[in-house]
């Protein structure tokens, strides 16, 4: 009884209301990690953090700088990989020795850091916007491809037995039966591929890029400014929290079909 | 041209049908030596144990498999692939999920330049009636129960008017009230059009409230033990399964049926 009753209140909480609990809670913890003296010089008061701003945006005049060339980055990088990532998924997925040929390759770069390969862009095309968006690109490219090519692999056979009896050929197959019960993966595909776009831009900005979120906050960290690198910690993050929740508007839109756990 | 070849030529002839798995463990012989005929407007029920290879020859007949060796010949053509004039209906429905039932129907009848999209949806409108779901027209399959997904998949494969109907137990995932429910409604159906229908089943009182001639299948490897004729006259209801007659059959199928189960066991 008393469980149910719980649950009960649970439930009519509001999302709003969660989010808002979510981030006091953080901005609780926050305060307490910064008011112990063991964890005080890595999580400076928030008060500090958010005044680096000034220090940021108008003393210095990099704040938004920053934001806007790690987003062209970022974004560019993702759209290629997207771009390249979903054909060779299809075509992996179609042709058993192209992916016997590449489906190894893709697995040998995956887990390699991209820190590791970051050099030998750099040699490869110099410093400036161009090898920032290829590694960002390679490294959506893997995740996008992976993520889609296990997609259309698990597409449920009965299905394509059913189209095919009612007169589907391949092109039909493929664009009416295929693409359509891979958009689930696909989306899956484009959240995994931004936060592998983000989580990739310091490696991508140590190209000896002059502005950056990545680049940022290994300058600061280099010259022990913990505030205003808090700050853009905290900036990523955001990023990506909007970056999914305009996924998700889509994801609604695109994916209502599906069958969903009710959690 | 039809009336020439007239009632003489069967609608299906299946002729020497083999078919060998190559499994991990050596051959698998699925089906051996599968000789049939199915006549214009017969209701052909398939029962046998499990792997006795109904739905293989079902595939082979869809076009969906290819045999070892024979072949099968619909109105005297090879069959070589899939084609329109054979429609099938699954065990686990294959609604495509992001289509509404109505265009679940119309997937078929969209592949056909040769009607507008008005005569299209006018098609598919009349098939969802026929299945009563006119309510759920614009539902997704994901909004039904398993008895209405499967009654949009009947009308999806009538909906392309094929001249024959391959059914691989259709109602083997529904529970036993929706599967009486159904068999009436397909009884009704069929009895209209008298559409040559070929139709596998593990339920002998299935097989035989809806079966014109039930084909008793042996296991491992499959083959055709014998064909009974179930002499009882359309119409037909869920009632003739009271009549002696019902009864009588049934316990002679379910004998034969019950020894290849044995044999299996084995």
């Amino acid at each position: 009884m008393n469980k149910k009753k719980k649950v009960d209140v649970v439930s009519k909480i509001p999302n709003w209301a969660w989010l808002l609990l979510s981030l006091l809670t953080a901005i609780l913890v926050w305060s307490w990690l910064s008011s112990n003296p063991v964890t005080s010089r890595a999580f400076p008061p928030l008060t500090k953090v958010f005044g680096s701003y000034v220090k940021m945006a108008n003393d210095r005049g990099v704040f938004w700088g920053d934001i806007a060339s790690s987003l062209t980055s970022a974004g560019i990088g993702f759209a290629l990989g997207f771009l390249f990532g979903v054909p060779v998924a299809f075509l992996m997925a179609w042709y058993r020795p192209v992916r016997n040929i590449i489906e190894p390759w893709i697995q040998f770069v995956r887990n390699i850091p991209p820190l590791a390969y970051v050099p030998l862009v750099v040699i490869a095309v110099g410093v400036g916007r161009a090898p920032q968006i290829i590694v960002i690109c390679i490294a959506t490219f893997l995740t996008i491809s992976i993520t889609v090519f296990q997609g259309v692999i698990n597409v449920d056979e009965t299905l394509i037995k059913a189209a095919r009896v009612l007169g589907a050929n391949d092109a039909v197959l493929f664009t009416r039966v295929i693409f359509p019960a891979t958009t689930p993966f696909i989306i899956t595909s484009i959240r995994l591929g931004i936060s592998v776009a983000l989580t990739t831009l310091i490696a991508a900005e140590s190209t000896g890029a002059n502005a950056g979120l990545g680049m940022r906050i290994r300058a600061l960290s280099s010259s022990f400014e913990t505030e205003p690198m808090m700050l853009y910690i905290i900036v990523v993050g955001v990023i990506g929290m909007l970056a999914e929740k305009i996924l998700k508007f889509f994801e609604r839109r695109l994916t209502a079909w599906q069958e969903k756990r009710e959690i | 041209m039809a009336g020439e070849t007239g009632n003489l030529t069967p609608k299906v002839q299946i002729k020497g049908v083999e078919k060998v798995y190559e499994g991990r463990n050596g051959k698998v012989v699925a089906l051996n030596g599968i000789n049939l005929d199915i006549h214009d407007n017969e209701f052909i029920c398939v029962v046998g144990p499990s792997g006795c290879g109904k739905s293989t020859l079902l595939n082979i007949i869809a076009g969906l498999h290819e045999a070892t060796a024979g072949e099968v010949l619909v109105d005297g053509v090879k069959v070589e692939g899939t084609g329109v004039d054979r429609g099938v209906v699954f065990q686990q429905y294959a609604l495509f999920p992001w289509l509404t039932v109505e265009k679940n129907v119309m997937f078929g009848l969209n592949l056909r330049k040769d009607l507008t999209k008005l005569q299209r949806e006018e098609i598919a409108m009349k098939y969802i009636k026929m299945v009563g779901l006119e309510k759920f027209v614009h539902a997704y399959p994901k909004e039904l129960s398993g008895g209405m997904k499967q009654r949009v998949a009947i009308a999806r494969a009538y909906a392309v008017n094929p001249s024959l109907l391959l059914m691989d137990e259709p109602f083997g995932a529904l529970d036993a009230q929706t599967r009486t429910q159904l068999q009436s409604e397909l009884l009704k159906t069929w009895e209209e059009e008298r559409k040559t229908c070929f139709f596998i089943t593990h339920d002998v009182e299935e097989a035989i409230v809806l079966a014109s001639k039930v084909v008793i299948m042996s296991a491992r490897p499959g083959r055709i033990k014998e064909i009974v004729d179930i002499d009882i006259p359309y119409p037909r209801t869920q009632e003739t399964k009271m009549l002696p007659r019902f009864t009588e059959l049934k316990n002679y199928i379910w004998n034969m049926v019950y020894r290849e189960y044995l044999e299996v066991q084995k």
